[in-house]
C-alpha cells in the first residue's frame, strides 16, 4: 500500500514539474506593434497602355503586428486600408479609380489582410524575412496570398519614445484575381499591380492595446 | 476615354443583334410579347456580353455568384420581364395580383442595388434609409406606370425613336460622369431598343406590302391595320424602367452622377416614351413635337452639364 502511494505521489510530482517547467516557455508575451501614422507607405504602380507606369498611394490604414519571437506560429500581421482614400496625384482619376469601374468605395471601402500562418525564412542570410500567408480581401473578394515580409529593423522612435519596428513588403498581384477587370479588355491598364507596402509599428503595453480595427 | 471597334461589336452590335433575333424567333406570340421579351432577352444577353470580353469565366462568375450591385442587374431585368410577361397573359381578374406584385418589386430593386453599400452600412440613419428606399421605390413605380400608359398616346414608332435618345443620352451621360461600365450598359439598352425596334419596322413594311399586294384598297386604307405591328415601347415598360432607373440609380450613388442629372435623366425617359396629358395640342404632329421638346430639353442639360465637367478635367 505504501509503495503504491510512494508511486502515485512520484508520478503526481513528476507531472507537476513538468508542467511548472514548461509554463515558461508558453507564458512569455508576444510583442504588439500598431500602425505609426507618420511612417507608412502603401505605395501601388500599374502599366498604363503598356508605355508607362502609374503609381498611386492610400493615404489611411491601420496596421497590427503580433511579433512572437520564440513561436513564430504566434506571429500576426492584419492590415486595413481606406479604398477611399487612393491617391494617384490626379483628382480626376482618383474619382474615376473610386467609381465602380474600379475599387467601388461605396460598397467596398476597404482593403484587408489577415494572416494566417507565419514562419520565418531561412533562406535569407542576415536578415529577418516572414513567409506570411493570410487572407487578402480587395473589391469584396478573398484570395490567399504569401508576403515576404522582412523585418528592416527596431529601437527607439523618434526622440527615444516608444519602441519601433518597420517592416517592408513587395509584391505583385492580379487585379482581375478581385473581379477589377475594366479595361482589360484593351489593355488600357495593365492587370498586374505592383505593390509595395512599408510601416512602423509602435509598441504597445501588453493588455492595454485595443484592436487595430 | 477609350472606345473601339471592339466595344461598338460587344456594346452595340451583339445585344441589337441578340434582341433583332429574339424578334424574329419569337414572332409567332403575340406581339406584345415577342417586344417584350426580345427586348428583356437582349438587355439580359447584352449584360452578359459585356462581361465576356474578359472571359467567358467572368462572366459566368458575375452572373451566378453576383457580388457587386451592378451584377444583380441582369436577375432585376429578368423579373420585371417576367411580372410584364405575366401580365400580358394572365386574366384581368388576376390583374391586381401583378400590381402587387409590381408594387413589391420596385421596392425590392432599389433595395438590392443599395443592399452592401457603406451608405445602407453605416452613413445614413434609420430614417435616411427608409426616405431614400421610398423615394426611389416611388421613382421606379412611377416611371414605370407613365411608359405603361404611354400606350394610350399612340404615336408608337416616335416613343421609340426618342426612348433610344434617352438610352443613348443616358449611356453618355453616366459614363461622363464617371462610370464607364455603367454607361456602357445604358448602350446596351440603345443598342437593345434599335435591334427589336428594326425588325418591328422591317416586318411592318413587309406586311404593309404583302396586304398592298392582296388588297387594292390597302394603299389607301386605314394605316391602323398594321400600325406598327401592334407593338409599343410601352410593353416593355419593366425591364426598361428597371434597367435605365437602375443604372442611374447606381451611378448616382456608386459614381459621381449628380442628382441634378440623375433628376433630368429620369424626366426624359418619361417624356419620351411615357404618358403625357391628351388634349393638348390637338394635333399628333404637334402632340410629337411636345414629347419631342419634352424629352431633349433634360436630356441635352444632362449630356451638356456631365460632358463640359468632363471635359474640364484634365483626366480623360
Amino acid at each position: 500500500m505504501v509503495t503504491r502511494l510512494s508511486i502515485l505521489a512520484t508520478l503526481l510530482f513528476a507531472f507537476a514539474a513538468s508542467w511548472i517547467a514548461a509554463a515558461p516557455a508558453t507564458a512569455h508575451a508576444a510583442d504588439i506593434y500598431d500602425l505609426d501614422q507618420s511612417h507608412f507607405s502603401i505605395v501601388f504602380s500599374v502599366s498604363h497602355m503598356n508605355m508607362s507606369y502609374t503609381y498611386g498611394i492610400f493615404r489611411q490604414a491601420n496596421a497590427r503586428v503580433v511579433l512572437d519571437r520564440e513561436n513564430q506560429a504566434a506571429t500576426k500581421f492584419q492590415m486595413t486600408i481606406s479604398t477611399e482614400s487612393i491617391d494617384t496625384n490626379n483628382a480626376g482619376r482618383d474619382k474615376h479609380l473610386k467609381g465602380p469601374d474600379f475599387f467601388d468605395v461605396a460598397q467596398f471601402p476597404a482593403i484587408t489582410f489577415e494572416s494566417t500562418t507565419v514562419t520565418l525564412d531561412s533562406r535569407t542570410e542576415g536578415r529577418i524575412v516572414y513567409q506570411v500567408t493570410g487572407n487578402l480581401t480587395m473589391h469584396g473578394v478573398t484570395r490567399q496570398v504569401t508576403l515576404p515580409i522582412q523585418l528592416l529593423g527596431e529601437g527607439p522612435g523618434p526622440g527615444g519614445q516608444g519602441q519601433h519596428a518597420g517592416f517592408l513588403t513587395q509584391t505583385e498581384l492580379k487585379r482581375s484575381d478581385f473581379g477589377m477587370t475594366k479595361f482589360l479588355e484593351n489593355n488600357m491598364v495593365g492587370d498586374a499591380v505592383g505593390i509595395t507596402v512599408s510601416f512602423e509599428g509602435v509598441k504597445q503595453d501588453v493588455g492595454s492595446a485595443p484592436p487595430a480595427r | 476615354m477609350p472606345f473601339g471597334p471592339m466595344d461598338l461589336f460587344w456594346i452595340g452590335a451583339v445585344p441589337a443583334s441578340a434582341a433583332a433575333l429574339l424578334m424574329v424567333a419569337l414572332r409567332r406570340l403575340r406581339p406584345n410579347t415577342t417586344w417584350l421579351l426580345s427586348v428583356g432577352g437582349g438587355l439580359i444577353l447584352g449584360m452578359i456580353a459585356q462581361s465576356v470580353r474578359v472571359g467567358w469565366h467572368t462572366s459566368i462568375e458575375k452572373l451566378l455568384h453576383p457580388h457587386v450591385a451592378l451584377d444583380w442587374l441582369p436577375w432585376l431585368v429578368l423579373v420585371a420581364t417576367g411580372i410584364c410577361t405575366l401580365a400580358n397573359h394572365t386574366r384581368s381578374r388576376w390583374q391586381h395580383w401583378l400590381v402587387g406584385l409590381a408594387c413589391l418589386f420596385v421596392f425590392v430593386v432599389p433595395l438590392r442595388l443599395l443592399a452592401n453599400s457603406v451608405y445602407v452600412a453605416t452613413r445614413w440613419s434609420l430614417a435616411e434609409k427608409m426616405g431614400v428606399l421610398a423615394l426611389w421605390t416611388v421613382a421606379f413605380a412611377t416611371v414605370w406606370r407613365m411608359l405603361s400608359l404611354g400606350q394610350r398616346n399612340g404615336q408608337p414608332i416616335l416613343r421609340g425613336g426618342l426612348l433610344i435618345v434617352v438610352a443613348g443620352g443616358t449611356a453618355m451621360t453616366i459614363a461622363a460622369s464617371g462610370a464607364i461600365t455603367l454607361g456602357e450598359q445604358a448602350g446596351i439598352t440603345a443598342a437593345t431598343l434599335l435591334g427589336a425596334a428594326a425588325v418591328a419596322l422591317m416586318k411592318s413594311l413587309q406586311l404593309r406590302q404583302e396586304n398592298s399586294g392582296l388588297d387594292p384598297l390597302a394603299d389607301a386604307g386605314s394605316t391602323q391595320v398594321f400600325h406598327p405591328l401592334d407593338i409599343d415601347p410601352s410593353d416593355a415598360a419593366g425591364p426598361l424602367t428597371v434597367m435605365l432607373g437602375g443604372l442611374i440609380l447606381l451611378a448616382h450613388y456608386y459614381s459621381e452622377l449628380s442628382a441634378a442629372n440623375a433628376s433630368w435623366l429620369g424626366i426624359s425617359l418619361v417624356a419620351a416614351a411615357g404618358w403625357l396629358p391628351e388634349g393638348w395640342p390637338e394635333r399628333p404632329v404637334g402632340r410629337g413635337v411636345l414629347r419631342t421638346v419634352l424629352t431633349l430639353l433634360p436630356l441635352g442639360m444632362a449630356v451638356a452639364s456631365a460632358l463640359a465637367a468632363a471635359l474640364a478635367d484634365p483626366y480623360r
